[in-house]
């Protein structure tokens, strides 16, 4: 995209205004912003959801700002959240921000069952001795599991329900009453 | 003995054939526009010239006298100007992009909108200046002396003032984002409006600055002296404030402030806590637990009471940690866990939270990340969903689970 484009591309915007509902693929070279509801995929440079809206499917974005409901696949830059994250939900971004509320009346963002991958990978720098007593347990499809995506859970899944051999079960505390 | 006179054309003849001419006297000379780049003019006298658009990029002019000099426009980028006197010129619009001018007198020089990006002023004499609108980025004016000077809409981001006096010196609507002024004496400067994101003032003495409506997010002042400063709008956000002394922040406003010793974000509280500091540090230290850096703990269980507030800045492997109510646990920029587990209480990572025998967290009530956290783990969240905060730049590989419902929990 040459500048010119580019900045014609800021100025404009794409809203799904507050009681529209669109259903399907949503590709645009500006900025969306979602006041209503978008079930399915969408594309943008920008992506903004606001309190009222709510996106559900694959969403793929340089930059995603969400203060309501975001659901399915999430691929962006940099992503800032707030609202609710419904389960089954995995956002891979090269940054994330999430603020704590100052008041305590209400929660910044609710997460139901989601996978947070962002930024280089933290355990990539597990040093070799720890490595080496959790190379048992990496080598299960059990383990694996807490860092899969959900859309490759299903595979990991299958891999889950074949016999292995060196299980690492760990009892796990129950949480505090 | 005195020194023949030299005309304008015999000295830009001598220059161009690259000859060093010591303790040339060319006091009142005009040599504007002259083509004199890397001349060789080692303590020559140059008081009064006229040297407007000269040409002077990477000349010699060590212990030169230019008192007086008009040097707008000129260009003087990387010169070496060390020990030079240019007490009263001229040098607006000029550039002095990386020029060395340590120990250089510049008192009462004009040097507004000049280019002085990544030149080295340390111990500087710049009392009385006009920098306004000048481009200090990465300049060096370590131990100057700036007082009453105006800098005002400087960018002089990166820039260098440790140590520096910057007495009463103007610095309103600036750009010192990532500047350093530690130790500096900055009594009543105004900084109204100045951008001073993430800028280090630790020891730096502010006693009656203005800071109205300047950007402090982020800043380290630790042990500066705030005393009687102004800060109607001020932004503190994530600044770093132990051990400041004096001053009343009621008039900033922050999300944060950082009462850490460390400066590590650890030790967070609302600006509010700031003029309670040191009741809110005794109460803090009651119940405090704390794991230095360099100690290891290996297959431990450890169970920490309600409000207890626990910092690991060690590295702890295979451990089970148990937290009571309102418990809170500090992984600091040291610390780091591996294939730990957390049960219940708050968590805040600065360090490394890495575990891959899921689930690591439970019932983690609250868990903040900060910049340069990190966390692999699986979250298994309470019956009240846990309250989450990422800063920008963490790196997270999280798997978040809602909690299990009662009568499904694993024993």
């Amino acid at each position: 995209m040459s500048k010119t484009d580019k900045s014609e591309a800021q100025s404009k915007q794409t809203t799904v205004e507050e009681g529209t509902q669109f259903k399907g693929t949503l590709n645009s070279t500006c900025q969306v912003m979602v006041r209503g509801v978008v079930d399915g995929d969408l594309t943008a440079p920008s992506v903004i959801i606001s309190e009222t809206g709510t996106v559900t499917g694959n969403v793929k974005a340089e930059c995603i700002r969400s203060e309501g409901v975001l659901a399915g696949r999430v691929d962006a830059e940099d992503v800032y959240l707030s609202g609710s994250v419904r389960s089954d939900t995995v956002i891979r971004a090269k940054s994330l921000e999430v603020k704590l509320k100052s008041s305590r009346e209400k929660l910044e963002i609710t997460f139901g069952e989601c996978i947070l991958d962002v930024g280089d990978d933290p355990s990539a720098e597990t040093t070799d001795s720890s490595r080496t007593q959790t190379a048992a347990s990496q080598a299960t499809p059990q383990a694996r599991r807490s860092v899969v995506p959900a859309a490759d859970r299903n595979s990991a899944q299958n891999e889950a329900d074949e016999p292995s051999s060196s299980t690492n079960h760990r009892s796990v505390p129950p949480p505090p009453s | 003995m005195e020194m023949p006179a030299i005309t304008p054309a015999e000295l830009e003849a001598k220059i161009k054939r690259g000859e060093k001419v010591e303790r040339a006297e060319l006091s009142g000379m005009n040599l504007s526009g002259a083509q004199l780049g890397r001349a060789k003019l080692p303590r020559a006298d140059l008081d009064g010239a006229n040297l407007e658009n000269v040409d002077l990029r990477g000349a010699e002019l060590a212990g030169a006298s230019l008192r007086e000099a008009f040097l707008v426009g000129a260009n003087l980028a990387n010169a070496l100007l060390t020990k030079a006197d240019l007490d009263g010129a001229n040098l607006s619009g000029a550039d002095l992009s990386n020029a060395d001018l340590t120990r250089a007198n510049l008192s009462g020089a004009n040097l507004e909108g000049a280019k002085l990006c990544g030149a080295k002023l340390r111990y500087a004499q710049l009392d009385s200046c006009n920098l306004g609108d000048a481009d200090l980025s990465s300049a060096n004016f370590s131990h100057a002396d700036l007082v009453d000077s105006h800098l005002g809409g400087a960018k002089a981001r990166k820039a260098n003032f440790s140590r520096a006096v910057l007495t009463r010196v103007d610095l309103s609507e600036a750009d010192l984002v990532e500047a350093n002024f530690d130790g500096a004496a900055l009594e009543e400067a105004v900084l109204t409006g100045a951008r001073c994101e993430r800028s280090q003032f630790v020891e730096a003495d502010l006693s009656r600055a203005k800071l109205d409506r300047a950007r402090l997010d982020g800043c380290d002042l630790r042990k500066a002296t705030l005393k009687d400063v102004s800060v109607n709008g001020a932004v503190l956000t994530g600044a770093r404030l132990h051990g400041a002394e004096g001053g009343e922040l009621d008039a900033a406003e922050a999300e944060w402030i950082d009462l850490s010793l460390a400066g590590d974000g650890s030790q967070r509280c609302a600006l509010a806590d700031y003029a309670n500091r040191n009741e809110a540090a005794g109460a803090e230290n009651a119940g405090r637990r704390f794991f230095g850096a360099g100690d290891v703990l290996r297959n431990a269980e450890l169970d920490f009471d309600d409000g207890a507030r626990v910092e690991i800045q060690s590295r702890f492997e295979r451990c089970n940690i148990r937290l009571g109510k309102n418990a809170e646990l500090v992984v600091g920029a040291q610390g780091r866990l591996e294939d730990c587990t957390i049960v219940g209480g708050r968590l805040r990572v600065i360090g490394k939270f890495l575990e891959q025998r899921s689930p690591g967290l439970i019932g983690t009530t609250q868990l903040f990340v900060s910049e340069q956290g990190a966390v692999s783990a699986t979250l298994q969240q309470p019956k009240e969903a846990t309250q989450f905060a990422f800063e920008r730049g963490c790196r997270l590989r999280v798997h978040i689970m809602p909690a299990v419902p009662d009568g499904k929990q694993e024993s």
